[in-house]
């Protein structure tokens, strides 16, 4: 295929294709060499790059803090989940649920919270680890082996460097 | 018409001893959970230096129990240090030079504070480059409650509190499993 | 404080700058995209519960944008468009060829041309290259095939590039 069978319009609806790297072998080739031949084309990829630089410039804008703080006051005199639109039907929901001895039985977290739980717990985690490391690093190997290891009761004391009780 | 507002009152009533009911619950596990003797009331901790915690978790021993359940097969000895486990509460603060005299004035006082009320200082380091503090409660031979503070200036400042019967060797070894770099998890 | 409750809050800090610059962007009004976002986010409150981790962002896009489609339906319903500070410039037709044009002056203009085109070229625009989203973010977003996002993304960008002045046949 020449690209002189290519009308103009056909290299224009591709200049930003070209400038992500998304046209394939064939049209690519095909736009390359049109381009060691038109000015105006190579001008308008310029300008798509410049547009694209520009557009990844542009500064991400801050959420002032009144909102959030807003959304906490109105959020928080509500449980989660919860929507006026839906509190009527689950109240209905919820007496229904009284009446045939559902609430015996205490509900378990969703799939989701459940989820979110084992990720605070394993970060929680890691950050319990991370303490007994730095102590390690800074107090001596022996805290790195037994890290929290050794109980209260059996006599943990402060490593030599401790300078005092406060830090 | 009669019947209809009699029905609507009862209706109303039985609404608000279940909305009251429901809206108590977790006032009451929050007082539970403060007469605990391995408790830590670490003060305000919703900002340090003008700065909101970068981590803020707060996992309370039904929803640990829930998290124990589920590693049960798959992770017994995870499932065992978290079974006896009340509560795990932990504040992360991103801080700067500008915030770092805050938070050791901050951890001074929870240190006096629990030295005070008989917690066992198992760690307590100062560096130029990073202090770590834990302390331990033991009620009855068994560690009860487990208080970390932790700064790293020009990076976190760390506020934990565990409560429930520790076995601080099962924890640490559990632990170490998820010594991920902290610096994701933000 | 309940799990949710320490999840919400979490949520709210990781996704409020990313929604508030996408509304800003969408709207060009700082003050609408402040309102868009307090009730998107209530909405998040309501549900929470029923969203995994990896969900809660696409999800904050989505209903983000829709809100913002929706706003900008009825203010063309009401005929009251009104630009405010984000793009308060002049919307007279420039002169200046783009290339030599500052960069203050290009993104002023650059603004205004995403202001002026129509959806989901805008949305894509904005989600793509302001908000760094994923080809597959987007099309979760706008519920188009990954295809599309990156045809229409290029159909998008050339819009910007022909109102900018370099061409004029579209």
């Amino acid at each position: 295929m020449m690209s002189k069978e290519k009308p103009q319009n056909w290299f224009d609806q591709r200049v930003e294709a070209y400038v992500d790297g998304d046209l394939d072998s064939s049209e690519r080739a095909l736009f390359e060499a049109r381009l060691q031949l038109d000015d105006s084309l190579r001008r308008e990829v310029d300008q798509a790059r410049l547009i694209q630089g520009a557009l990844r410039d542009m500064p991400s804008l801050q959420c002032p803090s009144d909102v959030r703080k807003r959304v906490l006051e109105i959020t928080g005199s509500r449980p989660v989940g919860f929507s006026w639109g839906w509190a009527g039907a689950a109240c209905a929901v919820l007496v229904a649920a009284i009446a045939v001895g559902l609430m015996r039985t205490p509900a378990g977290p969703s799939e989701a919270e459940l989820a979110q739980a084992r990720a605070d717990m394993e970060t929680a985690l890691a950050y319990l680890n991370r303490a007994g490391q730095m102590a390690g690093r800074e107090a001596g190997q022996q805290w790195i082996e037994s890290g929290i290891a050794r109980p209260v009761s059996a006599g943990l004391r402060r490593p030599p460097e401790v300078e005092g009780d406060a830090i | 018409m009669k019947a209809n507002t009699k029905l609507t009152a009862t209706l109303t009533l039985v609404m608000t001893v279940l909305l009251c009911g429901i809206l108590a619950t977790p006032a009451l596990a929050d007082d539970r959970l403060k007469s605990q003797p391995g408790y830590v009331d670490f003060g305000d901790l919703t900002e340090l230096g003008g700065a909101e915690p970068s981590v803020e978790i707060s996992l309370g021993g039904a929803m640990l129990g829930f998290v124990s359940a589920a590693a049960r097969d798959a992770e017994p000895e995870l499932a065992d240090a978290l079974g006896k486990l009340r509560s795990i509460r932990i504040s992360v603060f991103e801080i700067g030079p500008e915030s770092m005299d805050e938070a050791r004035v901050r951890a001074d006082s929870v240190s006096r504070k629990l030295e005070a009320d008989d917690w066992e200082p198992a760690v307590v380091v100062r560096s130029a480059d990073t202090s770590v503090r834990m302390y331990m409660k033991t009620v009855g031979g068994k560690v009860a409650g487990m208080a970390v503070m932790m700064i790293e200036p020009g990076s976190d400042a760390v506020f934990m509190n565990i409560v429930g019967e520790i076995d601080p060797a099962q924890l640490g070894q559990v632990a170490s499993q998820f010594g991920v770099d902290i610096t994701d998890l933000n | 404080m309940g799990v949710m409750s320490l999840r919400f809050r979490r949520a709210i800090r990781q996704h409020q700058n990313r929604l508030f610059s996408l509304a800003c962007n969408m709207l060009g009004s700082s003050a609408e995209a402040e309102d868009v976002v307090q009730d998107v986010l209530i909405k998040l409150w309501e549900h929470l519960p029923d969203l995994s981790a990896d969900h809660v962002r696409p999800w904050l896009l989505r209903v983000t944008r829709n809100a913002c489609v929706d706003l900008l339906r009825r203010r063309r319903y009401q005929q009251a468009f009104v630009a405010e500070a984000v793009n308060s410039g002049p919307r007279a037709v420039e002169t200046t060829p783009m290339m030599e044009l500052s960069n203050s002056e290009l993104g002023s203009r650059l603004k205004q041309a995403i202001q002026d085109l129509d959806e989901p070229f805008r949305s894509l625009v904005i989600l793509r290259e302001l908000e760094d989203c994923s080809y597959k973010e987007i099309a979760e977003v706008l519920e188009l095939s990954d295809q599309q996002v990156r045809v229409y993304l290029h159909r998008a960008r050339r819009k910007l590039r022909h109102a900018l002045g370099s061409n004029d046949d579209e």
